[in-house]
């Protein structure tokens, strides 16, 4: 078990203070994939979001996801 | 009286007749008190008795892959397993959140009663419809709605459901759920419940402070679910809003 911490960076920040203990890096990485589909609500075409997943302090994953407005 | 929040609640909404709720209080119950995450029954299970809460929360849930996938909850007064009078074979798991106080009877001894008293057979068969009601809910919840409303319309419907069993008490009531569990039911990942019940309290329209959740502008909470309550068939609609 560890407390995960996820950080969410783009147009809409989120900075999670509280942390999740998860059982393991598997699942945080779980969580960040779910975590994803919930931007659903908020995205907007020509926004970016990334998503920094860290365990005690040191980041272990980044989820980037971008987009253009073409026209 | 084990089933007394149940005959409550039917009263409000519908009705129930001095025999009937006599009936009701003839049936054998034992109480139990089952502890925070123990397992009522299981998958898989074949039931000999129904349930009623008398106290406290259970969910029904299923293991799908690597993820808990809560499918119900339910508060005092519900019979969360009424099914399992005609599907004796549980298709779920049913568990307690935090700990709860149950009553349990046997089918045999129920099944009696609905047959030998047919306006009962009609007051527990209208339960499992509006269970299945709530269950439609529940997937446009965890389908259509975005975040915000999807976690806002189980607050309003728990709130409903609490107010109707006398729960709630200046627009606040206890819950013994943890995010993980509002996850769990929601399919919202735990990081985002997170960021959604911060941005419900930043627009103040509810906190969550331990157990505690405070409906700080319950119109406005039913706005963002678009909560409409006629669905839990509680009889609401003539009732004065508290």
């Amino acid at each position: 078990m560890a407390r995960y911490y996820f950080y969410l960076d783009g147009t809409r920040p989120y900075l999670d203070e509280d942390g999740i203990e998860l059982a393991d890096d598997g699942s945080a990485w779980q969580q960040a994939k779910r975590f994803v589909r919930d931007i659903e609500g908020d995205f907007q075409p020509g926004e970016q979001w990334r998503l920094e997943v860290l365990r005690d302090g040191r980041p272990i994953f980044l989820l980037i996801v971008d987009s253009r407005k073409l026209e | 009286m084990p089933t007394t929040l149940f005959a409550r609640r039917l009263r409000e909404a519908i009705g129930l007749s001095p025999e009937d709720h006599g009936a009701l209080k003839s049936l054998r119950v034992t109480e139990r008190t089952i502890g925070n995450r123990e397992l009522l029954c299981r998958e898989g299970d074949v039931a000999r008795h129904c349930t009623v809460v008398i106290s406290g929360f259970l969910a029904k849930y299923k293991i799908i892959g690597d993820r808990e996938q809560i499918l119900a909850l339910h508060v005092s007064g519900d019979f969360p397993d009424l099914q399992t009078l005609q599907l004796r074979t549980l298709d779920h798991n049913i568990i307690s959140i935090g700990r709860s106080r149950i009553g349990q009877i046997s089918i045999s001894e129920l099944q009696g009663l609905l047959d030998a008293r047919p306006s009962l057979a009609h007051v527990f068969w209208r339960e499992t419809l509006i269970e299945a009601a709530i269950f439609r809910e529940w997937v446009c919840n965890v389908a259509a709605r975005d975040a915000s409303g999807n976690i806002a319309h189980l607050i309003c419907e728990l709130a409903a459901r609490l107010e109707a069993v006398g729960m709630v008490q200046d627009d606040s009531f206890q819950i013994p759920l943890t995010q993980q569990d509002i996850a769990n039911a929601s399919g919202i990942s735990a990081v985002h419940v997170n960021r959604t019940l911060r941005d419900l309290r930043n627009r103040n329209l509810m906190s969550w402070e331990n157990r505690t959740i405070r409906l700080l502008d319950f119109d406005g909470l039913k706005k963002v679910a678009d909560f409409h309550p006629d669905y839990l068939h509680l009889g609401l609609r003539d009732r004065p809003h508290r």
